[in-house]
């Protein structure tokens, strides 16, 4: 046998194998990638009269963003199939506490088999505006810094444990007024949360895509 | 034939390398190389007590803190036991962790029978009479050997074993936020007397411990966390920083988590051997 014919022979092999490997790999990849399911973001903020001084917005309707962005990062991830369903869908299907009792004897809900290997469970832990002024008639200012926190726990839905749980907060200026050097009126409280929301979800992805 | 058995070795030569080890199942177990530690309930038995969220929370950043400190750290879903704590569990395992704490507490250095919840008080009554806590000269004795561990009522401790088996963990860790006291304060420098100007002080106190199941010792921990804000409008001057409680509160529970994680590597895990 020449060489060229020699080499042509075990480079047909080499591409063949290859080609068959790369699909074989995709597909067995796909299959094992963990599916990964964010049920959705909880209120824990209590709006009253002593905390939530002046939020016009209710807490619960900060929920949903942290949730879309919490996804959106998640799903650039190779290395997680993410599964998102329909919010009403999941309040009724994936109830917290229905999981934690029926996990916790061990048992597996029908609707989670072959479902979800991991739950991501968010809250909305604090949210508020941090005040700050100094100066006197003429000179001086004020300064106020959105603050808002999410909280993020992770859960096995084969045996019902809680795997990894994260905290990630984010400040953004919500108001900034300087007499006699500037003035100035930032994007405004709900803005600034808005925005501190999605950064903070940002972060949440980030930690959990480290701690896998 | 040959060129056949050529190609199937290689392909599988190929697929096993290209494929990796990429699996479902455990993926977040491998955090932290320190000792594993199941939290067993983050509660209140003080005789005042915060919405259930505030624990969750508090739960949240101490589970956090910890596997950034290197331990390795185990939990069931409901990490506050709030359905054990209130009485409205259906799984044994629910009353039992209450029981555990509840052993943990009676036995510690910083009880203070008057000031605890009423399910704490029956508890204690129950198990060592209700003269044992009111024994002064004993009281100030034990008070004073803060650090010093002890051990669980042995029908407890037996019990913390058991459960402590079943998530693979040597230690057990229980959280007592017992007391949380939020105050306005003078409103002299306020010359308006909104919400916002009011100076306001939070104060957090929390009794933590720490049993190793292996021989039944508990370390107790104490801490006490404040926080004031004041924003100052008199006359011509303004200044100073305000904040509502929640992000009083937050702040204390961000520095009690810390306060805590970091007096377990210094001497809790030392004192439980």
């Amino acid at each position: 046998m020449d060489t060229t014919k020699w080499l042509r022979k075990w480079g047909a092999i080499l591409l063949g194998s290859v080609l068959i490997a790369g699909g074989f790999s995709s597909a067995v990849q796909a299959a094992d990638r963990p599916v990964v399911m964010v049920v959705g973001f909880q209120n824990r903020v209590s709006k009253s009269k002593v905390t939530l001084t002046d939020f016009q917005m209710e807490p619960e309707e900060m929920l949903p963003g942290p949730r879309t962005t919490l996804e959106a990062e998640l799903s650039l991830s190779p290395r997680i199939d993410v599964r998102t369903m329909d919010t009403d869908v999941i309040r009724a299907r994936y109830d917290e506490v229905a999981i934690m009792e029926q996990l916790g004897k061990g048992e597996i809900i029908p609707e989670l088999e072959n479902e979800a290997d991991y739950l991501i469970y968010g809250y909305l832990t604090n949210v508020s505006n941090i005040k700050s002024q100094s100066g006197t008639i003429g000179v001086g200012g004020k300064d106020k810094t959105a603050h808002v926190e999410l909280s993020m726990r992770v859960i096995d839905a084969h045996t019902g444990q809680v795997v990894f749980v994260t905290t990630a907060d984010s400040r953004r200026k919500s108001e900034l007024n300087y007499h006699a050097v500037f003035h100035r009126n930032m994007a405004g409280t709900e803005t600034a949360v808005s925005r501190a929301l999605d950064i903070a979800a940002q972060n949440l992805a980030y930690k959990f895509l480290q701690a896998m | 034939m040959k060129a056949f058995s050529r190609i199937a070795v290689a392909a599988l030569a190929g697929f096993s390398f290209l494929t990796g080890s990429v699996s479902a199942a455990g993926l977040f177990h491998n955090a932290g190389s320190g000792p594993r530690i199941f939290i067993g309930e983050v509660q209140s038995y003080g005789d005042y007590e915060l919405k259930r969220e505030a624990f969750d929370t508090f739960a949240d950043k101490l589970y956090q803190n910890m596997t950034a400190k290197n331990f390795q750290v185990v939990s069931r879903a409901d990490m506050t036991n709030e359905a054990g704590r209130h009485d409205e569990g259906n799984s044994e395992e629910d009353a039992k962790l209450s029981v555990i704490h509840m052993d943990a507490i009676i036995h510690g250095h910083w009880f203070e029978h008057g000031e605890a919840a009423a399910k704490l008080v029956r508890y204690a009554d129950a198990a060592m009479g209700r003269k044992y806590f009111y024994d002064d000269v004993r009281i100030e004795n034990w008070r004073k050997q803060s650090g010093v561990p002890y051990r669980l009522s042995p029908a407890v401790a037996q019990q913390a074993e058991q459960i402590a088996q079943t998530y693979g963990a040597q230690y057990m860790l229980f959280v007592n936020l017992k007391d949380v006291d939020v105050r306005l304060k003078h409103t002299m420098f306020a010359s308006r007397t909104e919400r916002e100007t009011r100076g306001k002080k939070v104060t957090a106190v929390v009794d933590y411990y720490l049993l190793n199941t292996a021989n039944g010792k508990v370390f107790e921990g104490h801490c006490e966390n404040k926080k004031t804000a004041q924003l100052m409008n008199f006359a011509i001057v303004k200044n100073g920083k305000g904040m509502n409680v929640d992000e009083m509160l937050n702040q204390v529970m961000a520095a009690q988590v810390e306060d805590i994680v970091a007096d377990l590597n210094k001497n809790g895990m030392k004192a439980v051997q």
